[in-house]
């Protein structure tokens, strides 16, 4: 009894170290698969020398990429959340002022505009993430063609996360000629 | 050693403890796995995500009458929580160039 169940105890274990293992592989599968797509878009060829001079540096700039990685996370989900919750206040501004039977369609529009984009930027955000996280996870000392190929995808995601940003706060600065001191005339009269 | 195994061989509650032992170390492992995958990642965004919507319906006042001067504090307020951010820090080029990744 007890040997059988030692047994069960060890076909378990194996199994699960096993599974593991398996997960383990598919998450590099996976982010080699994405890498090389990157790879094929941008179509990087190095030279044996560039190569070399990567394959023996890149292992230290993974641990600056893992700590880029984890305040990007950090950024986004704080941005992601006073967005939101400037949304939120123009819903409630929306709302209070048709209460008072004024138009608010400005405001509406405004709002949907704004959810458009934090829906954008948030897709974007986990892009990022995804691709500084494949960056890590490479064994880049082999395949530094793999590794450039993902850093330049990380860098085109950056840009594009700092115009979202920036478009953003466009967005709401630019608004207040047209959208809220019409509202505060309109409040006024 | 020996005498513990003699003593429990054939054990019911020897067997229902080994069946809780294999359940906790696959659990441990299932939990561990998803902590560690990028699953995770996205899970907290979502759950961040709903938290905010949440809490802001539970907050916001959409009932009482608004004035010319509220619309002036909330453009204020959006205007400064956005500027709380630098975007040239958090997405900026630098951070990613060959020279800060000493490559």
């Amino acid at each position: 009894m007890l040997r059988r169940s030692l047994i069960i105890i060890i076909v378990t274990l194996l199994f699960c170290l096993s599974g593991i293992a398996v997960a383990q592989d598919d998450i590099v599968n996976n982010a080699e698969a994405r890498l090389t797509s990157a790879l094929n878009t941008s179509q990087i060829t190095l030279d044996d020398v560039t190569k070399e001079k990567l394959a023996s540096k890149c292992k230290n700039a993974q641990i600056i990429i893992r700590q880029l990685q984890l305040e990007a996370d950090r950024s986004a989900i704080l941005r992601i959340k006073t967005y939101s919750s400037i949304n939120a206040d123009l819903q409630a501004i929306k709302l209070r002022t048709l209460r008072q039977g004024l138009d608010s369609s400005e405001t509406d529009l405004l709002s949907g505009k704004m959810q458009l984009m934090i829906d954008q930027f948030t897709i974007d955000a986990d892009k990022y993430r995804t691709t500084l996280e494949d960056l890590v996870s490479l064994n880049c000392a082999e395949k530094p063609e793999l590794f450039m190929a993902g850093l330049m995808l990380a860098r085109t995601q950056r840009t594009k996360l700092y115009s979202e940003a920036n478009n953003i706060k466009s967005l709401i600065k630019n608004s207040k000629n047209d959208i809220f001191n019409q509202l505060k005339k309109r409040l006024t009269l | 050693m020996k005498l513990f195994i003699t003593k429990y061989k054939n054990s019911p509650v020897m067997a229902i403890s080994l069946a809780v032992v294999v359940a906790s170390v696959m659990v441990i492992t299932t939990t561990l796995v998803f902590f560690n995958s990028s699953a995770y990642e996205t899970v907290k965004q979502i759950q961040t995500g709903i938290k905010t919507s949440t809490e802001l319906s539970d907050n916001l006042d959409t009932t009482s009458p608004i004035k010319a001067s509220d619309i002036e504090v909330f453009y204020n307020s959006f205007i400064n929580r956005l500027n709380s951010f630098d975007d040239h820090k958090d997405y900026g080029p630098d951070a990613i160039s060959d020279k800060a990744l000493g490559i």
